[in-house]
């Protein structure tokens, strides 16, 4: 039995010791989800507006084109139960928080990180902010939420070649935006609408009363609420599910009606917004986060 | 609780160092840790069926016993009979019942009888086809005289759900589990590692094989109607390598976990994809299984004795009757009778196929001939795997047609072609491994034994990194559903 441990823990030490470092090296790689933690809490005495939501806010609006002081706490797949907890969590540190932006997109009521793909990401939740989605052990650890292979890119790419991934100015605006997609956005558009088309609204209740919640409680706190669906491609626009669609649009219209505290606004096709506005089919580029940004500040300023 | 998950990767050392460290002067308290540790191994899944295992152990210990204790014949076949109605009813309600209820509504929809409100909606509790079988294993032994009952419910309990094998197997038979929990169990070094290196073989099957081949198979046989039949086939050739390595990977696991606990399992695959025909296949292939409907269905039914009537006969009833086991849908039943098909000439020429040796004996490849037949076999199984993965017999039969169109001839697409690339190439080392280790008990039993510590050291880290550079996606293991 001696010897069986002994030779166990030999064969398992440099195991953990490259866990260990591996884990180290990821977590020492800059990111979104840190830096919009500590600016928050850095700054909760001014922030006066607090833009939550997914990708669509992370890259669709620019703070620092705000008249009043505001963080962008979008992150990519964020869903509406962590909008939620975020506010909740926040909302009496905020002392002069006067507007709350949410995106209420084609998908926003129809899904939650928790049960999608994607929720590997809570791990960035749970490591670099004080929001705690998931008590499971393997989301305490980059090296267990996320593939070996990615992981080994996000260093080399850091590391070895000096190319940060995460663009995120310091008030939380997501610059990849800068960028421009390579990619046929006609045909993109098609695509993504089908993958954001649900084949089951069950959680669709959950969601609403969450939308909800979130109003109720600014509502309680003052704090006014602007909901946003945001500017999509017109090839995407073209293709969504007109079901799915209409449950989005009457909830923000149910929510503006009921609550004094409540618009919403719904931009998806606008035409102010044309095809060099666009990173891809659903989500604005940099010049497409200019002009949208101005719009809502004139909206939060009203 | 998933053998591939990080849950186990707690759970098991925990109970580890409970059984050889706090409870291992005491015999039945070690027994008493791994029925604790397998309820909140199946637990972990869902408590609720906890009850039906329970269910079975209490009825089996109890006919157990009675059937030792009456010589009344008739006393003793009730009480058989008892624990075949309890364990084949669970079977039978959770698995089976809607099965029989929709088939019936169709056949009675002719006479204008709508019966189709009477299906449940139930869940089928994870591994019930494996404890229930093990259970009755014990009952028809004692039956048969061949073995005695155990006085102690701890041990039978503990035989009955013993956690690496409680739900996917291998089916243990009682003679051969049920002595190793009386007996004092004693660590052996050489055991305890040849555990951790059967799992971790079976781990590399699961995660980097089965589980990468499994995303081409999952689209392929998702969206079927949008890829040519070359791509079909290849898809086909993705789901075969997918199950054998994750059956195959959960019997390794499982073996190797019992090894660490001082227990052996039986083999329960011996390399069966390099079978020259259908017949050395299957005496390859769940061998837990289909020596279970050997010994207990089809020997007793007359096996290959008799007429070749006779022959036939039971023949097609072991296949129909594994095709089932394995799920209430037609298309199971069909993949056992187009297997049964196959031995239909050699009954009827009256001329065994039996191979004496494994392919290549003694040697490092195989002859020509050799080659042919297990290629020949491989190809048999590809396309017979299309009824046990389609969705329904419909999609199995659709399926096929495509293959079988000329668009056979089409350049095969895939939905990612350089992680099919990969995939292939990690299949082709994966299937050079075993090759080579084929005489083994799992592949690299052995393979590395010819290198010094350090060595294989390297060998045992190139593998786990591979489990975690090529992880695809956790799926479940496929016999989980059965």
């Amino acid at each position: 039995m001696k010897k069986f441990f002994h030779i166990f823990l030999i064969f398992c030490l440099p195991v953990l010791v490259v866990s260990g470092t591996l884990e180290l090296v990821l977590r020492n790689i800059p990111n979104g989800y840190k830096l919009k933690s500590d600016y928050l809490k850095t700054n909760q005495k001014s922030i006066k507006t607090l833009l939550v939501g997914s990708s669509h806010i992370l890259y669709g609006i620019n703070p620092s084109l705000l008249s009043e002081k505001a963080l962008n706490y979008g992150n990519v797949s964020q869903t509406i139960d962590i909008d939620y907890q975020i506010i909740n969590q926040y909302i009496n540190n905020l002392e002069v928080l006067e507007t709350v932006v949410i995106r209420l997109s084609y998908t926003t009521l129809f899904e939650q990180l928790v049960n999608g793909d994607e929720r590997w990401r809570i791990k960035d939740y749970e490591i670099y902010t004080d929001i705690n989605l998931d008590q499971s052990f393997k989301y305490h650890f980059e090296i267990l939420s996320v593939k070996l292979k990615n992981n080994l890119k996000r260093i080399n790419d850091f590391y070895i070649i000096n190319q940060n991934t995460e663009f995120v100015t310091i008030e939380g605006w997501g610059t990849n935006s800068i960028r421009q997609s390579s990619q046929d956005i006609d045909a993109v558009g098609k695509l993504t609408a089908e993958k954001h088309t649900i084949n089951d609204d069950a959680i669709y209740v959950e969601n609403y009363r969450i939308l909800e919640a979130i109003v109720d409680l600014c509502q309680e706190n003052e704090v006014k609420v602007i909901l946003v669906t945001m500017p999509a491609y017109k090839s995407y626009v073209q293709h969504l599910n007109q079901n799915q669609l209409e449950m989005t649009i009457s909830a923000g219209t149910f929510m503006a009606n009921k609550y004094s505290n409540c618009s919403y606004f719904n931009f998806l096709a606008h035409k102010r917004f044309k095809r060099s506005d666009f990173l891809d089919a659903d989500h604005l580029n940099s010049q497409g986060a200019e002009n949208f940004s101005k719009l809502i500040d004139r909206l939060i300023n009203q | 609780m998933l053998f591939n998950s990080l849950d186990f990767t707690v759970f098991l050392p925990i109970v580890f160092m409970l059984y050889w460290f706090v409870f291992n002067k005491n015999l039945k308290q070690q027994n008493g840790l791994i029925v604790v540790a397998s309820y909140f191994f199946y637990a972990w899944w869902d408590w609720r069926f906890l009850s039906l295992i329970f269910l079975s152990t209490f009825v089996d210990y109890i006919v157990g016993i009675n059937i030792q204790k009456n010589e009344n014949p008739h006393i003793r076949k009730q009480f058989l009979w008892l624990s075949i109605v309890v364990n084949l009813g669970m079977l039978g309600v959770f698995k089976y019942f809607n099965f029989f209820i929709e088939n019936f509504a169709l056949a009675f929809s002719f006479f204008g009888l709508d019966l189709s409100s009477y299906t449940l909606n139930l869940i089928l509790p994870v591994g019930i086809s494996f404890y229930t079988f093990q259970t009755l294993s014990y009952t028809l032994d004692i039956y048969k005289r061949k073995l005695e009952p155990t006085k102690d419910f701890i041990v039978f309990a503990a035989f009955v759900s013993f956690f690496p094998q409680l739900v996917a197997g291998p089916i243990e038979r009682a003679k051969h589990l049920l002595p190793q929990f009386v007996a004092k169990r004693k660590f052996i070094y050489h055991k305890a590692t040849d555990g951790l290196r059967q799992i971790l073989w079976g781990l590399f099957k699961k995660m980097v094989i089965a589980d990468n081949c499994a995303l081409f198979a999952d689209e392929f046989f998702k969206n079927q109607s949008e890829y040519s039949g070359s791509s079909l086939l290849i898809g086909a050739f993705f789901f075969t390598i997918q199950i054998y390595a994750d059956f195959s990977g959960y019997s390794d696991i499982a073996i190797g976990t019992s090894r660490l606990f001082g227990f052996d399992l039986m083999k329960n695959f011996a390399f069966p994809y390099f079978s020259r025909n259908i017949r050395e296949f299957w005496r390859r292939w769940h061998i837990s299984l289909t020596s279970w409907f050997k010994d207990y269905f089809y020997i007793p039914i007359g096996g290959s004795k008799g007429s070749k009537w006779m022959q036939l006969r039971n023949t097609f009833l072991i296949f129909l009757v594994i095709g089932f086991w394995h799920g209430a849908h037609w298309k199971f039943i069909v993949y056992g009778f187009i297997n049964a098909l196959h031995f239909v000439p050699g009954i009827l020429k009256g001329k065994s196929d039996r191979y004496e040796h494994f392919v290549a004996h003694n040697k490092w490849l195989p002859s020509i001939k050799e080659l042919f037949n297990m290629l020949k076999t491989f190809a048999f199984l590809v396309l017979v795997r299309v009824f046990f993965r389609a969705d329904t017999l419909t999609d199995a039969l659709s399926y096929l047609s495509t293959i079988f169109s000329k668009s056979i001839f089409d350049i095969p697409v895939f939905p990612n072609r350089s992680s099919a690339v990969i995939v292939f190439v990690l299949i082709s080392v994966f299937m050079t491994i075993e090759w080579f280790g084929r005489n083994n008990e799992y592949a690299i039993e052995k393979i590395l034994f010819k290198l010094n510590r350090p060595w294989r050291f390297v060998c045992y880290y190139t593998i786990l990194f591979c489990m975690f550079y090529f992880y695809a996606k956790q799926q479940q293991f496929i016999y989980f559903q059965f």
